[in-house]
């Protein structure tokens, strides 16, 4: 029972961060294996504000967010797009998003070292709902995700911008062809996909109360899962994912040595890509 | 032997495997184009394998591992690359029947972080996060030479194995099979409508390079006795394709350049920075973050690599022309 | 041998709700020059990709020289003799415009690992054959002063001919050509006209879609038309130019040189 409120924890995280990858992927189609690294930065970035300037802890999140939200911009700007425009095959993009890869994540370990760091918050007393048992913070941390989906949502729906995504994610021709400036939306989908990339590291750090570097590699995978269970494009089907590998990876942490908890998680996506690439809420036209 | 003249020996050595290496993954990238990010853990399944052919009972030391046959090791070698070109068949057969290159990617990575969890924390298989460690050195039980002359030896030997899977390298891809391979890479959709079975064409690339990974790591394993996890964490699949990349894809002498020029140059060379005290990992991130960015700067400046892929032509006589008399398009 | 090289029947597909291909049925005789006319939206791609296995046939059938192909693997349609070509050009650019004929020649040996492994001497044997083989159809369609350039560095017109080389290199039985004359020098164009002819007295059949009727006119002996993904109506041109519904059906006449669209 417990650990069913691990999982809407975790299930949580792994929400903000799939929706901002399937965002990304479904308006680009381009899988960014650096995602990984946008989330362990927001983290890191959020401590330094936090514990190195002593800013509250939720003002540095948010500050962090949007840095990364910068940073994931700034990526595409100057090194992703400049391939795209020489029409790179989609392979050789891949690998460049490797190479991204190992800049940020390196960076990020050369400047902070590879230490074990924790935030500077005040002492949390576990309160119950029902038969679960939660710290304050990690009552937040669901209030966030939650927040922060209907946020998309309403983005999504209500807007213009919204709208655009979401042509965009079918058909980028299309898109254009009937008016969109794919470009500037190009640079909000990934600001956006960054800052809600720094959001899920800094709770995630959060709940995890220590981290190192490898906090964003550790769960890149889990998110590539939820992305795909949940259809690449489909913010909705990205939560549904999340939430079922979130409770998935804690309920079965009970059973199975806990080191194997992501290892699940991997073995669920393989076996959806192999049976049914385009992911179990299908999606129109992105496949 | 002084200790330049045993360091150098060593480094040659390291020079053999990672030719070995960057070929291996020439094979499934270069010629055939499979994106295996996941290259490493068949270098991991050969070291494995080979240790514990090799090796003596787990019983006689305090380690804890499967096996221990004590097998003479060019018959370990043989086996930890049919082992790997299994596990590559499987994971192949599966996944290249369907997946496009991004998602292929993502299952690859996954699977290897699946192998890697598994033998770090399962300690009765490989031993776990410890390392496999008191392998014995090939042939020395018979030649009995003192550390200084089986260096000599191992250099000789791993270099007669190199030049061998050089060879054979470069016969495959300039066969007509290298060409299937070459055709799937550039467009399969249309291989296929030829009649080329794309599944069969790139699963003997990926089965390959899987045996040339486990030669690799067979022969490390040899050399220097041991293997643990953090040898072949995932990112360093990434240094051979730099080295792919750089020395330039689908040639035989581009991977030997690049092999040289990264993992042998470059990351010999940036060993000797000071270490900073306060972050005892800030060499290897700046190598890594150079890595990353030689990488980026490659594709960009240089896709081809410094060696492209040598245009194939006829080397033989060619027949007279038919004559039809039309000047050529 | 069967007089029909090609049957379809009743062969329908669907792009999420939308009918391409609806209940088509015709078929090819062996040894014709048969063409595939219909405006644009008719399925007359769409249905060449079902026949070659591009695209799976789930509903219908295909028969081909007396082997029922639809539902198969593309390779193992391309494998018995059926070869297509593409609408735009697909030339495997990394190889040499040689290299693009020496790939596509069937049932290599010297494509088997063991071969290549421990007999050298097979593949190099076979590719000697085969490149003069190649020269000479490269010659054929002038090219052969560009066998050893990167076919990615081809002019459009270029890649259009080593499209048709290529395709007459794989040894067909039934070539299956998706707007062969597009993007061809009208100068050119009798020639290939030329060509196609030679390649049907050698016994190939071909099934070409096009939309340039001039030359459907002069070369083919029967033409289908299709409409709202099905065969219309059939026979030699002159005669469908009088034919009601294949005129309804190109919204108000077919013309003489009707340019491609």
């Amino acid at each position: 029972m417990l650990a069913i409120g691990f999982g809407l924890v975790t299930a949580s995280v792994l929400a903000i961060a799939a929706v901002g990858l399937t965002l990304q992927v479904g308006v680009t189609n381009l899988v960014n294996f650096a995602f990984a690294d946008f989330l362990t930065l927001g983290a890191y970035l959020a401590w330094s504000m936090n514990v190195g300037w002593h800013l509250n802890f939720w003002l540095a999140a948010a500050l962090a967010s949007l840095g990364v939200g910068v940073v994931a911009v700034a990526a595409n700007i100057l090194v992703i797009r400049p391939f795209l425009r020489r029409r790179t095959p989609l392979v050789f993009l891949l690998i460049v998003t490797i190479g991204l890869s190992l800049i940020l994540g390196n960076l990020n370990l050369a400047i902070w070292g590879s230490g074990y760091r924790s935030f500077d918050l005040p002492n949390q007393q576990p309160f119950h709902v029902g038969p679960m048992q939660f710290t304050s913070d990690q009552f937040l941390i669901i209030g966030i995700s939650i927040a922060a989906m209907l946020g998309i949502r309403l983005l999504l729906s209500r807007t213009r911008l919204g709208k655009a995504m979401r042509s965009m994610s079918d058909s980028v021709e299309l898109a254009r062809a009937s008016g969109i400036d794919t470009d500037r939306v190009t640079h909000v989908v990934w600001m956006l996909s960054g800052t809600l990339a720094g959001l899920a590291g800094v709770v995630l750090a959060l709940n995890l109360t220590t981290f190192d570097t490898g906090l964003g590699a550790n769960i890149l995978f889990v998110i590539f899962a939820a992305m795909i269970l949940g259809g690449v494009g489909s913010p909705s089907g990205a939560i549904l994912a999340a939430v079922v590998l979130g409770l998935a990876t804690e309920v079965s942490a009970v059973v199975v040595n806990s080191a194997y908890k992501n290892d699940i998680a991997f073995l669920a996506l393989v076996a959806v890509l192999l049976i049914r690439p385009q992911g179990i809420v299908r999606m129109a036209g992105k496949n | 032997m002084d200790q330049l003249g045993y360091y150098l020996a060593t480094l040659v050595v390291y020079f053999f495997i990672y030719n070995i290496l960057v070929w291996g993954l020439n094979m499934q990238f270069g010629v055939a184009g499979i994106l295996d990010f996941t290259y490493i853990t068949f270098f991991a399944i050969g070291a494995y394998t080979a240790g514990v052919l090799t090796a003596g009972p787990a019983s006689a030391t305090n380690q804890h591992y499967i096996l221990g046959l004590s097998w003479p090791f060019l018959v370990a070698m043989v086996v930890a690359a049919l082992v790997a070109a299994v596990a590559g068949l499987a994971l192949g057969g599966v996944a290249l029947r369907r997946l496009r290159s991004d998602y292929l990617a993502i299952v690859m990575v996954s699977v290897g972080t699946i192998v890697f969890d598994l033998i770090a924390n399962n300690p009765n298989l490989f031993n776990g996060n410890d390392g496999l460690g008191g392998v014995p050195s090939p042939f020395n039980d018979i030649l009995q030479l003192d550390p200084n002359t089986y260096l000599y030896f191992f250099v000789a030997f791993s270099g007669v194995i190199m030049v061998g899977l050089g060879l054979l390298s470069h016969r495959l891809t300039s066969s007509p099979l290298g060409r299937a391979m070459r055709a799937m890479r550039e467009d399969l959709e249309v291989a296929e409508a030829f009649g080329k079975n794309s599944v069969r064409i790139r699963l003997i690339a990926m089965m390959i390079g899987c045996a040339y990974a486990a030669i690799g790591g067979a022969l490390l394993i040899a050399f220097i006795s041991a293997i643990s996890p953090s040898g072949w964490l995932p990112p360093e699949t990434f240094v051979i394709f730099a080295a792919l990349l750089i020395g330039g894809r689908a040639n035989t002498l581009g991977s030997v350049l690049g092999a040289l020029l990264i993992p042998v140059i470059f990351v010999e060379a940036t060993r000797f920075l000071p270490k900073s005290p306060s972050n005892p990992e800030l060499g290897a991130a700046l190598r890594n973050v150079a890595i990353g960015a030689l990488i980026i700067a490659s594709l960009w400046f240089r896709p081809q690599g410094l060696l492209p892929e040598r245009r194939w032509r006829w080397k033989g006589p060619l027949p007279a022309r038919g004559g039809q008399g039309i000047p050529d398009a | 041998m069967p007089d029909n090289i090609l049957e379809i029947d009743r062969v329908t597909h669907a792009f999420g709700g939308l009918k391409a291909v609806d209940g088509c049925t015709f078929s090819v005789k062996r040894g014709s020059i048969t063409a595939l006319i219909g405006p644009n939206g008719a399925g007359k791609t769409t249905l060449v990709n079902l026949v070659a296995g591009a695209l799976k046939c789930r509903i219908g059938s295909i028969v081909f020289d007396g082997a029922v192909i639809s539902g198969r693997p593309s390779f193992q349609i391309g494998q018995r003799g059926l070869i297509r070509t593409f609408q735009i050009s697909r030339e495997l650019g990394n190889l040499t415009v040689l290299e693009n004929l020496l790939v596509v020649v069937p049932h290599q040996r010297g494509e088997g690992l063991l071969n290549t492994i421990f007999r050298p001497a097979i593949g190099r044997n076979e590719t000697r054959i085969n490149v003069a083989k190649a020269l000479g159809v490269l010659d054929t369609f002038r090219l052969y002063g560009h066998r050893d350039e990167y076919a990615k560095n081809l002019s459009g017109g270029q890649k259009r001919l080593l499209e048709l080389a290529r395709a007459v290199m794989a040894e067909p039985k039934l070539l299956l050509l998706d707007e062969p004359m597009a993007s061809i020098n009208p100068a050119l164009v009798a020639q290939i006209a030329v060509r196609f002819q030679a390649l049907r007295d050698a016994g190939i059949t071909l099934l070409m879609v096009e939309h340039n009727l001039s030359a459907v006119d002069e070369v083919c002996d029967d033409v289908v038309v299709m409409a709202e993904g099905r065969a219309l109506a059939r026979g030699r041109l002159a005669e469908l130019r009088l034919n009601e519904a294949v005129v309804r059906a190109y919204l108000g006449g077919v013309h003489a040189n009707r340019p491609a669209g």
